[in-house]
């Protein structure tokens, strides 16, 4: 790489400061702030008022669909769809086929990211063999194997396991990841139950499918004072035992997802697959209301619940389409879109909730501009906006929610330890991603 | 002109009208000794039923026939989809075999409405999920008006499983249209508290109170394993707090009787109700294939502008 100065550049650092700066990047990808400088000294220059300069988003939950499904995502595809959307860490759910379960498929999942991801990606136990709610998985030795936390995703760990989860893990301070649901309740439902599934008639998942689990949840976390971390929160009401857990000071933390803030089961087309999604798009009231629990810290991260699947599955008729939708490439742009331009939320919210929270809940690094350290950043234009179009998708999915639509705020440029891992054809011309 | 039929709720009532006007002629036509009007003649119509119909298909049926057009019922088992082929698969393919119409059951709702986007023909549906059964209802408010003549203020009592029921949604939004005051009753797990705001209609927990000043009341037929699933707690308990007889009937011996079948006898509705002369079930077997051809007739037929005339030349012709 030659030297590239970025000059007069707003950059966001994690401790939610932020501040106009120049510097440049020298040919080992090592970033120099500078007091002055002399732009001939310069291959490439980085000018202009617009730029502004982010940490790496983390993102907590993601379906990397390895090791079984690789037509529908892979290391490969989903580390440089995440690089698109500025995101420098992601965790990749175990409900895969087989179910990342054991030590071993951690170890390959570590070997085959090792080889094949341009950013930083965490496996993500199984809390119970097969995720089948019977038995405990060996945690400690997947943890030992580089498991970031543990979950049953795709459905709801049962009472027992999640139980003996919570005591166990608690000796390592191990993190379970549940997704609440009552599968009863739910009953093969398709949608949030409410006016538009009463008038059409089609199966639907009511509020307190998850809210009960919530409940539960909260009062497990209570009586083993162990690390419980609540995934995609879809209704208001999950949202009174969350923050009765956070007054009790319990060891709880949740995150919603960032099509839940954007969409609500009155803005979309129900019918359209794309926006098949579990838990359910709910009412505006709970988006907004999920928001505002982001803004009181009640729940703490945004996560994109990143599920591709093959055109062909999401092409089957309503009722056995999938669930599940891309978010990754989206997933800032989005957040910058609908809510920093219309001030609901500052560029330090997002960092709050896509850098720092992550970090402090799962003991992972963060990723952002330090002097004399290899590049970890981000990098954007205030007013450019985008079309969304299925060609700037690199995960195999390219179902987004958002295309045809015109967002602002995608990242020009992503740098993970010195190198480039994504940038836009027309930023950067001296540089090549690896 | 509707460019198919997918739903009452999007049905203009100068339209259901039209499709009435013309099923009273076909009316006729059933009548007579031969029962056949060349209209639809070189017309290709599909019926596709993804779940099992006996009564529905044959109605669809017998309606093509008469009037001429070549129907070809195609049963497509749900397995085929759940071994990976996609419902636009299986329309385009459908569509490959050029048929002017195809009638429709799917068990999931909106399937009809979103096969029209690959399919060059006209589309009927019969049936989606629990959401609507177009023809049901016109074959329905049909019966009704030949008996009242005009539905405005009349009180229409759906009675039984109205959550996961087609025809009593299609029911629900055609009648309004007609000025009827529609009223809800069954177990509260079945006739949710949240349909009489959002459907504009009485919801009533308490069968004898909503029967009261009904004119008219359409039980529908209740799913056994309704009771399984626990939507109710038994067949038995369902059957003594909303199945219709005779003795809940005392104060209001003057109501009509209506049902889409099949019925569970003794279930939602006795024997003495059902073959009393209050009851229309079988008038609306009848008025439902005049119904099925007239909805034919409008979709396909429709460049024979006076149908009347139409009738008349071929009653000529076959020297009436």
């Amino acid at each position: 790489m030659d030297k590239i100065l970025f000059k007069n550049i707003l950059v966001y650092f994690s401790d939610l400061s932020s501040k106009r700066i120049n510097f440049y990047l020298d040919s080992s990808g090592n970033v120099n702030f500078l007091d002055s400088f002399d732009m001939s000294d310069y291959k490439e220059v980085v000018d202009g008022e617009d730029f502004v300069v982010m940490p790496l988003l983390t993102d907590v939950h993601t379906h990397m669909r390895v090791p079984g499904q690789e037509e529908k995502e892979d290391i490969t595809s989903g580390s440089r769809a995440a690089a698109r959307g500025g995101i420098g860490q992601i965790f990749t759910m175990p409900n895969t086929k087989p179910v990342v379960d054991n030590a071993y498929l951690v170890d390959y999942l570590v070997s085959n990211i090792d080889k094949n991801s341009s950013m930083k990606i965490y496996p993500v136990g199984a809390v119970s063999k097969n995720q089948a709610g019977e038995e405990l998985s060996p945690l400690l030795e997947m943890k030992r194997s580089g498991a970031i936390a543990f979950s049953d995703d795709g459905r709801p760990i049962t009472t027992n396991i999640l139980r003996k989860a919570l005591i166990y893990t608690k000796t390592f301070d191990g993190v379970i990841i549940d997704h609440p649901e009552d599968a009863v309740l739910s009953d093969g439902g398709l949608i949030h139950e409410g006016r538009l599934s009463r008038a059409y008639g089609i199966k639907s998942i009511p509020y307190t499918s998850e809210e009960v689990c919530v409940a539960r949840d909260v009062a497990l976390a209570r009586e083993t004072r162990s690390r419980l971390h609540l995934a995609h929160l879809s209704t208001r009401h999950s949202l009174k035992y969350i923050e009765i857990a956070k007054e009790e000071d319990l060891n709880v933390t949740s995150e919603v997802t960032v099509n839940h803030l954007i969409f609500n089961c009155e803005n979309i087309s129900i019918f359209d697959t794309k926006f098949k999604v579990n838990p359910p798009f709910r009412e505006e009231e709970d988006m907004y209301e999920l928001f505002n629990a982001l803004k009181n810290g009640i729940i703490d991260i945004i996560c994109t619940d990143h599920a591709p699947h093959t055109l062909e599955e999401k092409e089957l008729d309503y009722s056995q389409a999938p669930f599940g939708t891309p978010g990754l490439e989206t997933v800032f742009a989005a957040l910058y879109t609908h809510f920093v331009m219309s001030n609901k939320c500052g560029l330090e919210d997002i960092i709050k909730w896509m850098v720092v929270n992550p970090s402090k809940v799962f003991s992972i690094p963060v990723l952002e501009l330090q002097n004399n350290s290899k590049a970890n950043f981000f990098i954007f234009k205030k007013n450019e906006e985008f079309l969304v179009e299925p060609e700037m998708f690199f995960s195999k999915c390219k179902l987004s929610l958002f295309l045809d639509k015109k967002l602002f705020g995608f990242p020009l440029a992503t740098f993970y330890n010195g190198k480039v891992i994504y940038k836009d054809n027309n930023f950067l011309q001296t540089v090549k991603e690896i | 002109m509707i460019s198919h039929l997918l739903s009452t709720k999007n049905l203009e009532l100068n339209e259901a009208l039209e499709i009435f006007d013309n099923a009273r002629k076909f009316l006729e036509v059933l009548d007579r000794p031969t029962k056949k009007v060349p209209i639809l003649k070189g017309k290709l119509i599909l019926t596709v039923f993804f779940e099992p119909s006996t009564r529905t298909r044959t109605s669809f049926e017998i309606a093509g026939k008469t009037l001429g057009a070549d129907v070809v019922n195609l049963s497509i088992s749900q397995s085929s989809t759940k071994k990976g082929e996609t419902i636009k698969d299986t329309c385009l393919t459908l569509n490959a075999m050029k048929p002017d119409c195809i009638v429709i059951r799917h068990s999931v709702s909106k399937i009809p409405d979103y096969i029209t986007n690959f399919t060059s023909a006209k589309i009927v549906n019969a049936g989606d999920g629990s959401n609507e059964h177009p023809s049901q209802a016109l074959l329905d408010a049909f019966t009704l008006l030949q008996h009242f003549g005009d539905l405005s203020g009349k009180k229409i009592l759906i009675l039984g499983d109205v959550l996961n029921s087609r025809v009593a949604r299609s029911n629900i939004w055609l009648l309004k249209k007609f000025g009827a005051k529609v009223s809800l009753c069954g177990p509260s797990t079945l006739v949710r508290e949240e349909f009489e705001k959002e459907w504009d209609v009485d919801v009533y927990w308490d069968l004898d109170e909503a029967i009261n000043d009904a004119d008219a009341i359409i039980v529908l037929r209740i799913q056994l394993e309704r009771a399984a699933s626990a939507w109710i707690p038994s067949t038995r308990e369902y059957s003594i707090f909303y199945g219709l007889n005779t003795k809940r009937l005392v104060n209001n011996n003057k109501v009509l009787i209506m049902h889409p079948g099949p019925m569970n006898r003794g279930l939602e509705i006795s024997s003495e109700v059902a073959d009393s002369d209050n009851a229309l079930i079988r008038k609306q077997v009848t008025n439902g294939l005049a119904i099925r051809m007239s909805i034919f007739y409008h979709l396909l037929g429709h460049k024979v502008d006076n149908i009347g005339e139409h009738l008349d030349k071929n009653t000529e012709q076959r020297g009436y």
